[in-house]
């Protein structure tokens, strides 16, 4: 821009500031406490909308809830001290948004937009404002999940896929591997070359803020911050803000799934958004329900939950796909909250505590977890190795029972077990070390074709890494075909056969 | 025993008052004693706020308050304001008037401007 195009759009300013001379609707404070004020006047306020309250020379940002026959309650979104009785209150005519553009990804903000990083401040050049609070979109403008979203973790990729758009629950107690997952799955996000990556967007609410710092320093080491969005409320900010960071972080979403772009939102955790909206609601004096949560408790989740979406072709194609977590206690999946939540989304993955302690980890109960729309979306060639996975796992969780018995099994029944516990030993993965999806295939393919029933199940994760290497090596032609074509078909199995086998051969001889 | 809302009590208090205005020492007395039987004293406060309100509703007239930093110039603006006017002296406003008459506000002083200016050329800060 030049010096006279500044000047010029300075006076335009100036000029149309004069003009805009209007008569304001205003409130005055009676009350304030515990982050809520309650306003006379503002006769003509909406609900959600902005307020303003002249405290000094700073501007503190209100959102009006509870607009009674008299007066209306706003929780304050700033400084709440610096509100005091008798102060004017604006009406603003906005409904709450957040500013959004290509510039916020990388950074840590909060559910207002604004850094927390300590960097600089963000460019919102050609930012768009986002409401907070949105309808979904109709059924009209949807399609149903028809592309995966790899989380790069087997147990997950095979048995319970997900695909863009879908909303799939997380859920377990405390300290179980659940913000592990998450943090895999938008590692992953950055491995994935089959499909476009997902802009990823992590939404804390009420976390340690120190598990964030670490969470951010884990996805900037990966890499994986580059395509990332973290929304941070910590323990200690208002439970204001804490309401809000979901919905903030969906209109995130939002903006890039309206360009036509894939979004994935993580609201770790909805427990805590609960909790948060349960002490709104009591400060504003609504009358509580069970566990003290307000009536609209449901409403609170669907909502937000529903604006997950697939966008079919005619309007954008873009999806947002959403992974709640809900924390439970002492494993407790039919408490409140987590009932509503399971019920809203599109399946779950239980993480349990005595797999954990087992050292099944990530702890996934398989029979418990269900992704109800995700296998739509499952490659072909997954979906060959991952339905044997499925039914052998199932024939073992049924026949484990009989070996804490110790009782003489026929030859049938002890194969079926030995299978078993092979797959299971499989199916686990270290933290940070999600699997390409090919990979997955060809390691899965060797376990339900039983060439891992001659390897000591202490020997399997060995045996898996040797195959996979050996493949790399002398026949990455197999694994790359898998990738382009996402499908076992032309030969590509029989090839994968006898990779294997010829891997097998050379393994057990070395023995 | 019924509790009474602070709008009911302003409500009583201002349709007995319209009643019998010459009576009006008699009548405080007993709408304070009404409020000790009721233990309603510490409601006094907010009766007195919506007894104003009724009070400025059902006689139509209505609250202006203006404000400005110079005492000459919003003085002789309340003389010219027919109704029940109050004059606030602000230096902070710089120059200028507001004007706010019940929950409408106008403001026309120079801070109110430069506020303006400053949000029109930096929306998100």
């Amino acid at each position: 821009m030049d010096k006279d195009k500044i000047l010029q759009d300075l006076k335009k300013d100036i000029l149309g500031v004069k003009r805009e001379l209007r008569v304001e609707n205003v409130g005055e404070v009676f009350k304030v406490g515990d982050g809520v004020a309650e306003i006379r006047g503002l006769s003509n306020v909406m609900y959600s909308e902005i307020l303003e309250f002249e405290a000094g020379d700073k501007k503190v940002r209100g959102l009006a809830l509870n607009l009674l026959e008299d007066s209306v309650s706003a929780i304050v979104l700033g400084d709440a001290t610096l509100i005091k009785e008798g102060q004017v209150v604006k009406s603003t005519n906005k409904l709450l948004s957040i500013p959004v553009s290509e510039g916020l990804l990388g950074r840590v903000i909060n559910p207002l937009g604004e850094p927390l990083d300590g960097g600089p401040a963000i460019n919102f050049e050609k930012a768009k404002n986002y409401p907070i609070e949105k309808i979904a979109p109709g059924v009209i403008t949807r399609e149903s999940v028809n592309t995966p979203i790899h989380t790069g973790v087997k147990a997950i990729d095979a048995l319970i896929p997900i695909g863009r758009g879908q909303r799939e629950l997380i859920i377990g107690d405390r300290q179980i591997g659940k913000t592990a997952l998450v943090v895999d799955t938008i590692i992953n996000q950055g491995k994935d070359v089959r499909h476009k990556t997902p802009v990823c967007i992590y939404v804390a609410v009420g976390q340690k803020e120190s598990k964030v710092a670490k969470l951010v320093q884990d996805l900037k080491k990966a890499g994986a911050m580059d395509y990332s969005i973290v929304v941070l409320t910590g323990a200690s900010s208002g439970v204001a803000l804490q309401f809000l960071a979901p919905y903030a972080g969906c209109a995130i979403g939002e903006y890039f799934m309206d360009q036509g772009k894939d979004a994935l939102v993580i609201y770790d955790d909805l427990t805590k958004h609960a909790w948060a909206y349960r002490e709104i609601s009591l400060l504003l004096k609504r009358p509580p329900g069970r566990e003290a949560y307000p009536g609209d408790i449901f409403y609170l989740h669907s909502r937000l939950l529903e604006r997950a979406a697939k966008m079919s072709k005619a309007h954008g194609g873009g999806s947002l796909t959403a992974l709640p977590i809900i924390e439970t206690q002492l494993a407790d999946i039919s408490a409140y909250i987590p009932t509503n939540v399971i019920s809203i989304t599109d399946g779950q993955i239980y993480l349990e505590p005595e797999l954990f302690y087992q050292g099944v980890r990530p702890a996934l109960n398989v029979g418990l977890s269900v992704s109800r729309v995700g296998s739509a979306a499952q490659t072909k060639a997954m979906k060959k190795v991952a339905g044997r996975l499925r039914l052998e796992l199932a024939q073992y969780r049924e026949l484990a029972a009989f070996v804490q018995f110790g009782q003489d099994l026929d030859e049938a029944t002890k194969r079926q077990i030995e299978r078993g516990r092979r797959l299971t030993e499989l199916l686990k993965q270290p933290q940070y070390q999600p699997m390409p999806f090919e990979n997955q295939v060809a390691s899965l393919y060797a376990a339900v074709n039983g060439f891992l029933d001659g390897v000591a199940v202490e020997e399997i994760r060995d045996f898996e890494k040797g195959f996979l290497k050996f493949l790399h090596e002398r026949h990455s032609g197999i694994l790359d075909k898998i990738r382009e074509t996402a499908d076992l078909a032309d030969g590509l199995e029989e090839k994968l056969k006898s990779a294997a086998e010829d891997f097998s051969r050379n393994y057990f001889g070395k023995i | 025993m019924t509790r009474y809302s602070s709008k009911q009590y302003a409500r009583a208090l201002y349709e007995l008052a319209a009643e019998s205005p010459k009576k009006m020492p008699l009548i405080l007395k007993g709408f304070a004693n009404t409020l000790l039987k009721n233990n309603d004293l510490s409601k006094s406060e907010e009766i007195m706020k919506e007894f104003e309100k009724i009070y400025y509703e059902e006689s139509g007239i209505r609250r202006v308050e203006v404000s400005a930093a110079d005492e000459g110039v919003g003085k002789s603006l309340n003389q010219k304001i027919k109704g029940d006017s109050v004059f606030k002296k602000d230096l902070g406003l710089i120059g200028g008037v507001k004007i706010k008459i019940g929950d409408e506000m106008v403001d026309n002083t120079l801070h109110g401007r430069l506020r303006r200016l400053k949000e029109s050329l930096m929306p998100n800060g």
